[in-house]
C-alpha cells in the first residue's frame, strides 16, 4: 500500500475510528505506555499517533512528539491536545520512513501499529534507530506472526484478512522475517489486545548480541 | 511553535536546521530554500507540501 492509499483509507475511517478500531487498539496502547515507565525528563517519539488516543496514558510532564501521515487523523489529534491542554504533547505530519529529526533525539521511540502498514519496514526501523539515543528504548506494537502461535491465532489471522486489507495491513508478517533485517536487540515480547493478536516488542537501541 | 521541538527538527531535504517564521506560520530552511507550512497547528514536514522561498 502506498502513502496515498494509506491517507485515503484513514480519511475514510477517521470520523468513527476512535469508537471502532481505536477501541481494539486501546488496551495495547495502555499496556505499552505503562511498560515504558516514562520519567518527567523523557523525550518520546510516537510514530503512528493517529488521533492521539495514547496521549492520556503518558505522564503530563513527559514530552511526546507524535507523527502520522494522515492529515485527517492529525487534525483530530491537535484538537484533542488543545481541548485537554496537553502542554508537553505535539503532533507533526511526517513520513515514518523519512524522519525529519536529528540523530539521537529521543529517549524512547514507539512504532504504534505502523510496521505492517508502511511500504518499507526496513527504512522505517532504520529511521527509528537513528533518531533514538544509543541504548534508548524502541517499542513496536504490531501484529507479527510467530511460529509458536496457537492454531486459533493462525485461523484468526486468516479470518481478519478482509479487515486488515481494509485498513491496509500486511495480514501475515512473520517476526523472524522482519528481524532478519531489523536486527533488533529484543528484550521482551508481550501479547496484547483481543485474542492476543498483537504484540509489544521491546528492544534496546544497541547492536543485537 | 515549541522551542525544544524546533531544536531537534531538521529539513527533510537538506537535513539543515529550521527557523520558525511567526508571521507566515512556516518553518524555513535556508539551506534548501524550502518553507514547510503549519496547517491547523500541525507542521507538515513533507517536501512535496513545502513552498519554494523566492
Amino acid at each position: 500500500m502506498d502513502d496515498k492509499s494509506i491517507i485515503k483509507s484513514y480519511k475514510r475511517v477517521s470520523g468513527f475510528y476512535d469508537y471502532t478500531f481505536g477501541q481494539i487498539f486501546r488496551p495495547g496502547q495502555k499496556k505499552l505506555v505503562s511498560m515504558m515507565e516514562c520519567s518527567k525528563t523523557d523525550r518520546v517519539l510516537e510514530i503512528g499517533i493517529g488521533t492521539g488516543t495514547s496521549y492520556k496514558y503518558y505522564p503530563e510532564e513527559t514530552k511526546v512528539t507524535g507523527i502520522d501521515i494522515s492529515p485527517d487523523m492529525l487534525k483530530k489529534a491537535k484538537k484533542n491536545i488543545i481541548k485537554h491542554d496537553l502542554k508537553n504533547k505535539n503532533v507533526l505530519m511526517m513520513n515514518g520512513e523519512q524522519l525529519t529529526f536529528e540523530d539521537n533525539s529521543f529517549d524512547k521511540v514507539v512504532g504504534m501499529y505502523v510496521v505492517s502498514v508502511t511500504q518499507n519496514p526496513d527504512l522505517l526501523i532504520n529511521e527509528m534507530k537513528r533518531v533514538c539515543k544509543p541504548n534508548g528504548d524502541i517499542y513496536l506494537v504490531n501484529h507479527f506472526s510467530f511460529e509458536t502461535d496457537s492454531k486459533f491465532l493462525k485461523i484468526l489471522e486468516k479470518g481478519l484478512m478482509p479487515v486488515s486489507k481494509y485498513l491496509g495491513w500486511r495480514p501475515y508478517f512473520p517476526f523472524s522475517e522482519f528481524n532478519a533485517y531489523a536486527k533488533l536487540n529484543v528484550q521482551s515480547i508481550s501479547k496484547v489486545n483481543i485474542f492476543d493478536y498483537w504484540g509489544i516488542i521491546h528492544a534496546i537501541n544497541s547492536p543485537a548480541s | 511553535m515549541n522551542e525544544e521541538l524546533l531544536d531537534v527538527l531538521v529539513c527533510p531535504k537538506s537535513g539543515g536546521k529550521l527557523e520558525y517564521d511567526k508571521i507566515k506560520n512556516e518553518l524555513l530552511c535556508k539551506e534548501s530554500g524550502l518553507a514547510y507550512p503549519i496547517k491547523d497547528g500541525v507542521p507538515i514536514m513533507l517536501i512535496e507540501s513545502a513552498r519554494v522561498i523566492e
